[in-house]
């Protein structure tokens, strides 16, 4: 059960590190209004993409290292 | 502030798709067409309204003329500038999709593809022309309406 807490709390962590570092690549400032622009939502798009496939390299590469 | 409902994420989803964007802006540039197609005709009326000296003309007939040059005119300019609407935001919607980027050069490049297809006709000579021309001229319309 404390597996299970820890695991949700690092899936949390994971998911707002993603929105942090997309959000300061990808949001272009100065912030001159308030809803994503074609190019912006692009740019999440494919930031998260490479996010998670970062993810499960390392993940990967972790679990084959034990 | 709160979570986007899926409503408005598929809303925004609709409006960020290249093909949505185009045909509204295809279809606002042939309204926008019409209007200065029966504003122009109204400036030049091309002596619909003359007549020979000492006879008017019967108003019924001046109307159905002038009705007829609007038609003709509104015709012409609508497609004009529907095209011109279509390719413009086609051509920056997918432009700006490949950057990734927000920034004022999606006008320059969307003006600029947009302007040499349009005067693809004339020859090389010509769509460079048009295509520095219209390049400038978009790039100073999105700086000047609260561009980046």
């Amino acid at each position: 059960m404390a597996m299970a807490a820890t695991e949700l709390e690092y899936r949390v962590e994971l998911l707002n590190r993603m929105v942090a570092s997309c959000h300061d690549k990808c949001s272009a400032k100065p912030y001159k209004e308030g809803v994503l622009s074609v190019g912006e939502s692009s740019c999440v798009d494919r930031c998260a993409a490479k996010y998670w496939q970062v993810v499960a390299i390392v993940g990967q590469l972790l679990g084959s290292a034990k | 502030m709160q979570m986007p409902t899926y409503d408005l994420m598929m809303q925004e989803d609709m409006m960020n798709n290249c093909g949505v964007k185009s045909a509204i802006a295809g279809v606002m540039g042939g309204a926008l067409g019409v209007a200065f197609g029966v504003f122009t005709a109204s400036l030049d009326t091309q002596g619909i309204d003359a007549a020979p000296m000492g006879e008017t003309k019967p108003t019924r007939q001046v109307l159905k003329e002038t009705w007829m040059l609007m038609k003709e005119k509104s015709k012409s300019y609508a497609k004009g500038f529907a095209g011109m609407g279509f390719l413009y935001s086609g051509t920056e919607c997918m432009i700006e999709k490949y950057r990734a980027k927000h920034d004022n050069w999606n006008a320059t490049l969307a003006g600029c593809a947009t302007g040499g297809l349009m005067a693809a006709p004339g020859g090389p000579k010509a769509m460079c022309f048009g295509c520095a021309s219209f390049a400038a001229f978009s790039t100073a319309i999105e700086y000047f309406t609260g561009g980046h």
